[in-house]
């Protein structure tokens, strides 16, 4: 199978606040938040891959760079074989959507959503919007005519996802798509996400912090901590035997209805400003050894599974 | 024996907004022992955060209670504003979702820590030194793993992260030692490592100092680890209340065993996930009859006509179902 992106040593930094000239005659060094620090990871199509990870892990950073919303600090970022730049760009926006979190924020609350459903493609176009409508679910004589105020959460939000595949978009990016949502009306998006990805043979990038979703959502996992990924590979191996301490205790923490006891690594998630020096996971690791305070790891590959850290290399 | 320390009895909740009154809670009951943890579940809309509103009067004032909160033999319902100013804090204390909320912005967190000290020493009518107050108070953010207290006390709520936050205010509940401490989707806005954390620390303070918890959550499996007794709310009313073992391994009400089906554990691949038709009804046009006999997929007759009442499983745990009749 081939690959649909490819990101080669993704860097984004963000500027903590805007250079000024004063600052550039004293030649005061510029603080950079370090939102994805030297990330590699390849999407095969028609695979749905979950980016998993804690607030502030670059997981949402990622999905933006794949959109070409945001543009890399460096790296590369391929699409169907072709590299994406400043220039050309134009291929990977038609055939890339993405869906977010807050169904109400995304979509505008003065649109009908006849109008809301055919803008992304500069006309209406009844019919298309019809077809779509009643491939998320929706009757379009009965809502067409609506505002979003009139919908609840769960209808939005599939407003949104016909919003996203209504120009035939090969990928979507998914970021954190139903964690507005109650549990009942989650089932019914989840279900709905995947009967679209066999359908219209679509791949996905799905955003969560949910490890229960990702588990029944995803093929493959990629772990994200503090701008790095930690692990990659498929989910059947991580979720089963997860290599990475961080990894065995971010699935630890998780509550299901097997464990009455949580386990949790202690302390909070590093400062993305001032990075910790070699792992950046190693001031909460139970694990943790010399090396791994002074040196940064390098990916190990485990029974097909991707590690980064010092206890595999 | 345990004495009954809280108990709900009849409470209706209205609000009156301009689309008319809304009959949030209706004919509430509950009772719990001291010491108890009880999880309320349910889904956005459900009125569970109106019951924690109800039983700390925080309610905003358009609602209407009616009927008797029992804390501790004393109605409060009934008292006054300023006494239930003295017992909000001291006897009842309340965490909420949004941890920024919940401090004082321009103040330090060793303020208001202090503040709460100084409250807890004088309930005890004890005199300590500002010196010893401060000590005890970073004692307090050591208990709940705080890296630094003595940094963290001189530091602003916007200055710590969410996680931190939460755990501030726990120091809170942990010098004032309330007797009931109310916690309203504490963990919502936190990440699963740190709510972990905040999870194993509420339940430190249940087993070491017999504080009774209700934890409020729209997250079964969370209510699971969190209490000893689940109750899951529905439009307004009881469901279900259950020990919270029963409740995973053998649910009684419909609505309780769609909920968990609906919970996502298998790989990608199997069936397609079971899914509760339609979405939660508004309070301004519930159904007749059963509240979940709309989405229900058990529903007979009787369901469609006649609200059905709690029925008795074994002890004091209930359901509404007309199945259990």
């Amino acid at each position: 199978m081939s690959d649909i992106i490819n990101l080669k040593n993704i860097k984004k930094y963000y500027l903590t606040q805007e250079r000024q000239l004063l600052d550039i005659i004293f030649r005061r060094k510029p603080i950079y938040v370090r939102a994805l620090d030297d990330i590699s990871i390849d999407i095969i199509k028609g695979n749905i891959l979950g980016v998993v990870g804690e607030s502030g892990s670059g997981k949402s950073t990622m999905g933006k760079i794949i959109s070409s919303i945001e543009q890399p600090t460096s790296g590369e970022l391929d699409f169907e074989g072709s590299k994406v730049d400043k220039k050309h760009y134009k291929n990977l926006r038609k055939n890339v959507s993405m869906v977010f979190q807050n169904p109400y924020t995304s979509v505008n609350p003065r649109m009908k959503i006849k109008n809301l459903v055919s803008e992304p493609l500069g006309k209406f176009d009844e019919k298309k919007v019809r077809d779509v409508l009643s491939l998320v679910g929706m009757d379009y004589d009965e809502i067409s005519n609506k505002e979003p105020r009139e919908l609840s959460g769960g209808q939005i939000q599939r407003i949104a996802i016909s919003r996203a595949i209504i120009k035939s978009p090969e990928l979507l990016i998914l970021d954190e798509p139903t964690s507005a949502l109650d549990e009942s009306i989650q089932a019914q998006i989840l279900n709905l996400l995947l009967d679209l990805q066999e359908k219209l043979k679509l791949t996905y990038v799905f955003i969560t912090h949910n490890i229960g979703v990702a588990k029944y959502m995803t093929d493959k996992i990629a772990v994200t901590y503090a701008g790095k990924i930690f692990e990659y590979g498929n989910t059947k191996n991580i979720m089963e035997n997860p290599k990475h301490p961080y990894t065995q205790l971010l699935i630890a923490s998780v509550p299901d209805f097997k464990k009455k006891e949580l386990k949790s690594p202690v302390g909070d998630v590093p400062s993305l400003i001032n990075v910790p020096k070699g792992c950046r996971f190693s001031n909460r690791c139970p694990k943790v050894m010399d090396i791994c305070k002074s040196q940064e790891p390098k990916f190990s590959d485990i029974d097909g599974v991707k590690v980064l850290c010092w206890l595999y290399g | 024996m345990q004495k009954l320390f809280l108990e709900i009895k009849n409470l209706h909740v209205l609000y009156k907004t301009v689309n008319g009154i809304s009959v949030v809670l209706d004919n509430f009951n509950l009772s719990i022992d001291k010491g108890e943890t009880v999880a309320i579940v349910g889904e956005s809309g459900s009125g569970k955060s109106t019951l924690g509103g109800a039983i700390t009067r925080l309610l905003p004032s358009s609602a209407e209670e009616k009927g008797e909160i029992v804390l501790n033999g004393k109605d409060i319902l009934k008292i006054s504003e300023d006494d239930m100013t003295l017992i909000r804090g001291t006897s009842i204390f309340m965490i909420f979702q949004n941890p920024l909320n919940s401090l004082n912005p321009v103040k330090t967190v060793g303020f208001q820590l202090m503040e709460a000290e100084k409250i807890r020493v004088e309930r005890d009518k004890k005199t300590l030194t500002e010196d010893e107050i401060k000590n005890e108070v970073i004692a307090n953010l050591e208990l709940v793993r705080l890296p630094d207290p003595e940094q963290i006390f001189n530091r602003y709520p916007h200055e710590l992260s969410g996680g931190q936050i939460q755990r501030v205010v726990i120091a809170m509940a942990l010098i004032l030692r309330p007797d009931l401490l109310i916690a309203d989707e504490p963990t919502t806005a936190l990440d699963v490592t740190i709510q972990a954390q905040v999870i194993n620390l509420l339940k430190e303070l249940n087993k070491n100092y017999g504080m009774t918890i209700i934890f409020i959550t729209h997250d079964l499996s969370l209510a699971y680890v969190m209490a000893n007794d689940v109750m899951v709310m529905y439009a307004g009313r009881i469901m279900e209340f259950n020990e919270s073992n029963s409740i995973v391994s053998k649910p009684a009400h419909p609505y309780t065993i769609s909920l968990l089906k609906s919970v996502p554990t298998d790989y990608k691949g199997g069936s397609r996930l079971y899914y509760i038709l339609g979405s939660p009804p508004s309070f301004f046009s519930l159904p007749r009859g059963c509240k979940f006999n709309p989405r229900c997929d058990k529903v007979f007759e009787k369901c469609r006509v006649q609200e059905p009442t709690l029925f008795t499983m074994k002890g004091k745990y209930e359901v509404r179902c007309w199945l259990f009749e």
